[in-house]
């Protein structure tokens, strides 16, 4: 098995000086490194060569299109022949990271491939003015498993506290680093398995007003489909959705953490008290209402009340 | 047919939707060449693009995808890949995010003789005079989102924030660029100009009304009072901003995988705003085999219930690789959805008896044997071709070999396809042997093949 990790967050957000530190954590390893942007600074080859991995470029006029994933699916589907200890993945920062990361979602396309989690780097002083207008920051941190807050002796008390509320306001349930120059030990391993292993699931709600929690009633008339393509419309305004919906198609579970949406068909018995609604959890920071709203009119009839 | 295309922009109901393969580069895989010659020589993009009509038969189809051609005249660096279009490596307006962005001067706008827009109007001309009686071309042209992302870099987001004024005057720039190529690219003759701006799926709804807007709404008024149809091509998950891309009153809007279609086509179909898509790119066109593909058009193509305002196509620019079957395959389902309807059913019946299937005894056979396993030759265009070679070998060697078509839309067939193990369609074998798969083979080659076909025969005679 391959592990593999993968290190989004926004162009300039110190990915790259990131990864030269990342990557020292795995010394003595077999490494595969796959980029696919015109970093300003790239991996320094002299670096790599001393650590013994080997780099793969993604090249491509369609870094932005998300939709074209096909580059890095040719390139992962080549590593397994490489048989790396370790693959670590950067994302283009402009690119919306949750394709890559559906990708590991869907058990059986890569199976020599451990999927270890997703670090989203965040640039302390840019972060709230990257937040308002590029919608990949939201993205980015809602496929993530742990996020670095960077280049924090480059911010103003003001700034660092906005970049961190903003942050808990969508993910209050993120494990966070906070550095200067890309710089983190080797407890971001530990702290990554730690927030893969243990889900947000039952977060405590009482008097916790970072939190704020929805009841989405689901009409039995929607197709899984549908269903899917209904919560992504919110998704990346929680930090987790959870609920069994009775279907066109049968009984599916509805399992998501952050805009990773997951919804398969569920064939134990479910109490029809449990049956149909969707529990939606996300920051206070997010118009997470306003998602739900804007879905049910993209889906007429198939959400039937929010509580 | 154009007719077909048009009418649809027309928003009339049409017997079947029109079909509008995105082959850029990947047109040039049809032909052998790379991306980088498809993009910048003009008689292989020229070649290229004719064996995408001819292959893909399609209603309307592009002629030059590359969202970099205007970015390379106003300064930016590129990088070029062979299996996909090059990337911007280099912001001319790059700098300090604390400065705004500087807007370029008018005279900086392409004119046709700028970079490689000489190439692109020549390769426009040609395909004019060549298909432009029967298929619609599409002028694509980079968005002035994206296009400003070229020039200024990643700053831009800070930029929206930070100078709006500034911000709002470069994007009118790219803007002013967008209609002058439009006029240039209409000049040539194409039917649809169509704005690529997969960034707009980066934005929120608030930011696209802000500052795209008012742009667009300019730039689709421009298109249509130039008097052709306009489209408005987004990639990634845009459905938050649909609603907001209608608005600015485009014939057309084109979306990927990631948005629900049919939901999409309500809120378009309120705006009366065609929609096209979405064929899954990687997962399907690039991924799955031929019978993947059909099944997923005829699934579409039956989703849509009312044949009104939906243009089928790819998500996006389908990448390089794509097998030509698959393409091939998406054609005749485009084309052909009843026929293709019955193939996929024959194909996907839980156990087709083979049991009936004599195989021929190749190794012992007197004189060669050619069979040509197609769709259905009568209808589909590469299986005409593949069935055309193998009637001009027996037109030469007479009865010194024996020809057989073998169509997929009987089910006996079927049964011998899957006990040969074809592995798709149009395919050629000689005397047992997988000889040609999708592509066809030229007079020469494949006399060659069926001569030393003749000299292992005669052993058995």
């Amino acid at each position: 098995m391959s592990r593999l990790y993968l290190i989004t967050g926004f162009l300039g957000a110190g990915k790259t000086t990131f990864l030269k530190n990342f990557i020292r954590l795995f010394a003595g390893q077999k490494i595969q490194l796959i980029v696919n942007e015109f970093g300003k600074e790239g991996v320094d080859g002299a670096l790599l060569s001393d650590l013994g991995a080997f780099l793969e470029e993604i090249s491509g006029g369609s870094v932005f299109c998300s939709c074209r994933l096909d580059q890095f699916e040719k390139v992962l589907r080549e590593s397994e022949a490489l048989s790396p200890d370790v693959i670590l993945v950067e994302a283009s920062g402009l690119s919306d990271p949750t394709g890559v990361r559906k990708l590991f979602a869907q058990s059986g396309r890569f199976p020599w491939i451990d999927y270890r989690g997703a670090v989203c780097l965040v640039d302390a002083v840019r972060f709230p003015k990257l937040y308002a207008t590029a919608r990949t920051c939201q993205k980015q941190l809602a496929s993530s498993d742990l996020a670095v807050v960077n280049k924090t002796d480059c911010a103003s008390p003001e700034q660092l506290a906005e970049t961190l509320s903003l942050i808990k306001g969508q993910r209050p349930d993120l494990p966070l680093l906070q550095t200067s120059f890309g710089q983190i030990g080797e407890e971001i391993l530990s702290m990554l398995d730690k927030a893969r292993e243990n889900p947000p699931e039952e977060m405590p709600l009482t008097a916790d007003l970072t939190l704020r929690k929805l009841m989405v009633r689901v009409s039995p008339e929607i197709t899984p489909y549908e269903l899917r393509k209904m919560i992504e419309m919110f998704a990346e305004d929680t930090f987790r959705v959870k609920g069994f919906v009775r279907t066109t198609e049968g009984i599916f579970l509805a399992d998501c953490v952050g805009n990773v949406v997951s919804v398969e068909r569920w064939d134990k018995e479910v109490p029809e008290s449990h049956l149909g609604w969707l529990n939606v959890l996300s920051g206070a920071g997010m118009p997470v209402g306003k998602a739900v709203k804007e879905a049910a009119r993209w889906y007429p009839g198939k959400i039937l009340a929010i509580e | 047919m154009k007719d077909l295309l048009f009418r649809t922009l027309r928003h009339e109901e049409t017997e079947r939707a029109p079909w509008v393969p995105f082959a850029g580069v990947h047109a040039a895989k049809l032909k052998g060449y790379d991306a980088i010659e498809m993009l910048t020589d003009p008689d292989k993009a020229f070649e290229s693009l004719m064996e995408v009509n001819r292959l893909y038969k399609p209603d309307g189809q592009p002629v030059i995808f590359d969202l970099q051609i205007e970015a390379e005249c106003l300064g930016c660096e590129l990088t070029w890949a062979k299996d996909c279009p090059p990337s911007v490596s280099k912001h001319p307006l790059d700098g300090s995010d604390e400065e705004p962005p500087v807007t370029p001067c008018d005279c900086k706008i392409p004119t046709k003789e700028s970079g490689r827009i000489p190439y692109v109007l020549e390769v426009m001309r040609r395909m004019k005079e060549a298909v432009g009686e029967t298929t619609a071309l599409y002028g694509l042209i980079c968005g002035p989102f994206t296009l400003a992302s070229h020039l200024r870099g990643n700053n831009l987001f800070t930029d929206m924030f930070d100078f709006e004024e500034e911000t709002a005057s470069l994007f009118a720039f790219c803007n002013r660029v967008c209609m002058r190529m439009a006029d240039y690219y209409i000049e040539a003759g194409m039917d649809v100009i169509a704005i690529v701006d997969p960034l707009i799926s980066q934005i929120s709804t608030a930011h696209f009304n802000q500052y795209m807007t008012e742009p667009y709404t300019e730039l689709f008024r421009h298109i249509r009072e130039k008097g052709v149809f306009s489209s408005f091509f987004v990639c990634g998950d845009a459905t938050r901003n649909i609603e907001a891309m209608c608005q600015t009153n485009p014939d057309s809007i084109s979306v990927d995988e990631n948005v629900n279609l049919l939901a999409a086509k309500e809120i378009c179909d309120k705006y009366n705003v065609v929609i096209g898509g979405n064929i899954p790119l990687t997962s399907i066109m690039l991924l799955g085999n031929q019978q993947d593909n059909m099944k997923f058009v005829v699934d579409l193509l039956d989703s849509v219930k009312v044949k009104k305002n939906f243009i089928l196509a790819p998500g996006c620019d389908m990448p390089y690789d794509v097998p030509v079957e698959n393409g091939i395959g998406v054609a005749q389902a485009a084309i052909e959805t009843d026929a293709v309807r019955e193939m996929v059913k024959n194909y996907q019946a839980e156990e087709v008896d083979t049991s009936n299937v004599e195989i021929p005894d190749y190794a012992h056979l007197k004189k060669p044997l050619v069979e040509v396993f197609t769709l259905d030759s009568a209808q589909c265009a590469a299986c005409s071709y593949m069935m055309g070679a193998a009637n001009q070998a027996v037109e030469t060697f007479g009865d010194a070999i024996d020809m057989v078509e073998y169509k997929f839309i009987y089910k006996e067939n079927v049964a011998r396809c899957i006990k040969m193990g074809v592995p798709n369609l149009p395919s050629m074998y000689i005397n047992g042997e997988l000889k040609y798969r999708s592509i066809i083979p030229t007079k020469a080659e494949l006399e060659e093949a069926i001569r030393e076909a003749i000299e292992a025969c005669k052993k058995n005679q």
